[in-house]
């Protein structure tokens, strides 16, 4: 909630022995991270130990979508559809519980009007089935187009990349310590689509409360070998499923390189809605004018969105509200024999051609 | 039964300066065991305590409490009144009360986002939308939005009200102590192991699926024995009957206990009973039941989305996300580790009195002195 906002009478409440609660509140948060810390290390032993297994995790995640077939669980149109078509019949058999009296009643206006409904409850259901049918016929339509789009063929957004494509992200690692010691608050640091999770483990080494998410099953080699916790998950599900404002960093490389326009949209907006009202957001990029130079032949094939400029991410931070936004390009690699070639004209083309291959950019909330 | 633990209720016209205005309150549905109705006539309570005059009009009234309340339709318009609108969900009322011209307080709840019931219950999730359209536009019109939880109220800002206060709900504890003995023996007498409970409606918005989930982690790696009980009544049958084939699904239907609606002694035997609290909705604009858990000195366990960080505070394991193993590790945690536990009970109590209903009463006062 923004200060010049609030409601001076909820202050006074609010500030109601504040001082005195406040080195209450500090412990009871420092106790809270702890204990909590110390849970997520029980899991992590017991799934070392074999006692939480993969198969049993996998399972109850697919549990769920198994038994509720209309979609609860981000379903397909199918399942929709049939639950539409569920509905279409309508049901004559109206119920006559209730007193005697009342169900005498009721039996007998439904003997008067069944006729009458099964005339209208017939046209009824004959336009349900002829809507539901269009609707099908035009799903089927869309699956094709689906197929001819790059974007947005489901094959392809499963054709996942293997993580040694990724962006080196080792070499940021003092960019994002140094952002992320800035926001002084509680809660966790993620790093979305952290690969081999080097980054994850070498944030842990610095004491930084982190954790991993990568939807591939080769991630997280690096970050084992530290005992650091990576999760398979992708990373838009992983936000989508965080509340509000409960992170303290935000960390993002891979996917944001490769994923469509739209969900790039949605990762920076998902991603500073989880962020705490004084988190960081750190996005670790490829630049897309050295995209060939960076990004392997596999990654510019395979990955169905492009690598967007830093001034894009820039933007696009600022729009959701994010403040400081600041922009470090990897150094630029141009030979020692063109850099010290005392033509500007040859400089100028040299620093495009050899331009910096990444970017990292931190931005605060 | 547990020993009163709040102050004499309700608050004496001293507790704070007030406005000598008429405050009315207005709500879409005023029904009796329900947690607005109860809010409602708690603070007309308080209202008339304080001197001021109050009274309630709804769009629909049950009938056990047609004394307490009159159409809003009866409404007829006083200069001076400040109306208190309850947002709760989508109606004719909420379109009526954004063109009245009298000062507009808002008493904002929370509704649940609309999509928690598309697929289970789409009528609601369409009176649910509509209910958030309506907040939408009453928001910038009110001279005061008050908020049970910083959720709520950050909700509220962010919809352009410009002035907000955030009070409690008032919660009654009189009615808690009450245990249906007969239930509570049976209980007892057919406990195995850890017993879990969670109280809610049965909707989607609660993540009772997800619930089974983490107790089907539990048993298989910490207890096979335990119980699950799940009290409340259910707002969509499809979401019910899907629960249903997830306990089968899981394993686990004959460690679930489905027990819909209860009277108060029930629930109190529930509470007694259990062993711990588990919450691992989606979505709460506040969660009672949490408190109640507190009151009943049971520990609880609960996953910090919305409003819930807010609603527990240091009372509770509160989880930074709920996967399966570890809310049952926390679980474990809470049930094997002692002093942990006698924390949590003992931080319970303290939170509890933070909703002492004089308490309530006089925070309520204070912020209707600044409506101008």
């Amino acid at each position: 909630m923004s200060e010049d906002r609030s409601d001076p009478a909820a202050h006074v409440v609010a500030n109601d022995g504040a001082a005195a609660a406040f080195d209450a509140d500090v412990v009871a948060i420092q106790y809270r991270e702890s204990l909590l810390g110390e849970i997520e290390r029980d899991v992590r032993d017991r799934r070392r130990g074999g006692f939480i297994t993969e198969e049993f995790e996998a399972d109850l995640d697919g549990a769920w979508a198994e038994v509720s077939p209309y979609g609860a669980s981000g379903g397909g149109f199918e399942s929709v559809a049939d639950q539409a078509a569920r509905h279409a019949i309508v049901d004559y058999d109206a119920p006559i519980l209730g007193s005697k009296p009342l169900r005498l009643v009721k039996r007998a206006v439904k003997l008067l009007t069944a006729w009458y409904l099964i005339f209208v409850g017939r046209q009824l259901v004959a336009f349900a089935g002829t809507a539901l049918r269009a609707m099908r016929i035009l799903a089927r339509r869309v699956d094709v187009l689906e197929r001819n789009t790059p974007t947005t063929d489901p094959r392809v957004q499963v054709a996942l990349l293997p993580v040694e494509h990724d962006l080196d992200v080792s070499v940021w690692v003092g960019e994002v310590v140094a952002a992320i010691e800035t926001a002084v608050v509680s809660g966790r640091v993620v790093h979305l689509d952290c690969a081999s999770g080097v980054l994850v483990a070498a944030l842990a080494a610095r004491s930084i409360d982190v954790y991993g998410i990568d939807p591939r099953p080769d991630a997280g080699g690096a970050a084992d070998v530290h005992n650091v916790e990576v999760r398979r998950d992708s990373a838009l599900a992983h936000l989508r499923k965080q509340p509000t404002g409960v992170l303290r960093a935000v960390v993002l490389s891979g996917c944001v390189d490769r994923l469509p326009l739209g969900d790039q949209l949605e990762l920076i907006e998902a991603s500073v809605a989880a962020t705490h009202p004084q988190g960081v957001v750190v996005l670790l990029g490829s630049n897309p004018q050295a995209s060939s130079v960076q990004n392997s032949p596999l990654v510019r094939d395979l990955a169905v969105g492009r690598p967007l400029h830093a001034e894009t991410w820039v933007h696009l931070l600022q729009r959701s509200g994010m403040f400081d936004v600041g922009v470090s390009f990897a150094a630029t690699s141009i030979p020692d024999e063109i850099a010290l070639n005392s033509d500007p004209a040859m400089l100028m083309l040299a620093e495009k051609v050899y331009a910096p291959t990444a970017f990292c950019i931190v931005a605060r909330k | 039964m547990h020993p009163p633990r709040f102050a004499s209720w309700p608050a004496s016209s001293s507790d704070a300066v007030h406005t000598s205005r008429p405050i009315h309150q207005f709500l879409p549905s005023l029904a009796p065991r329900d947690a607005i109705g109860s809010h409602t006539l708690a603070i007309q309570g308080a209202l008339r305590n304080a001197g001021i005059t109050s009274e309630i009009f709804a769009g629909e009234i049950h009938r056990d409490l047609r004394t307490a309340a009159r159409s809003y339709k009866e409404w007829k318009s006083g200069s001076d009144a400040i109306l208190m609108y309850h947002a709760a969900i989508g109606c004719s009322l909420g379109d009526w009360i954004a063109q009245r011209e009298e000062t507009l307080v808002l008493d904002y709840h929370n509704i649940t986002p609309g999509k928690y019931f598309e697929t289970w219950a789409p009528e609601t999730g369409l009176l649910l939308a509509q209910g958030r359209s309506q907040l939408a536009r009453l928001a910038p019109a009110a001279a005061l939005g008050i908020a049970d939880s910083q959720f709520n109220a950050t909700e509220l800002v962010d919809l352009g009200c410009s002035r907000t206060a955030i009070v409690p709900i008032f919660i009654d504890p009189s009615q808690w102590g009450s245990v249906d003995g007969a239930a509570r023996d049976h209980l007892r007498s057919t406990k195995r192991g850890t017993d879990w409970l969670f109280v809610g409606r049965v909707a989607a918005n609660k993540a009772h699926h997800d619930l089974l989930c983490c107790f089907a982690m539990y048993c298989q790696v910490f207890d096979p024995h335990a119980r699950l009980w799940l009290v409340g009544g259910v707002s969509s049958g499809e979401y019910w009957h899907a629960l249903h084939r997830l306990a089968d699904r899981l394993g686990i239907s004959e460690s679930v206990m489905f027990a819909g609606s209860v009277t108060q002694g029930e629930l109190g035997a529930y509470f007694d009973v259990a062993d711990v609290f588990v919450c691992v909705s989606d979505h709460e604009g506040f969660c009672v039941p949490l408190v109640e858990a507190m009151w009943w000195d049971l520990p609880v366990v609960a996953f910090g989305s919305t409003a819930i960080p807010d609603t527990v505070r240091d009372a509770g394991v509160v989880l930074r996300d709920k996967q399966p193993a570890v809310v049952a590790a926390a679980v474990d945690r809470v049930l094997t580790d002692a002093a942990l536990r006698d924390e949590l009970i003992a931080a319970g109590r303290r939170r509890v009195q933070d909703f002492a209903p004089a308490r309530t009463a006089k925070k309520l006062l204070s912020v209707l002195a600044t409506v101008e």
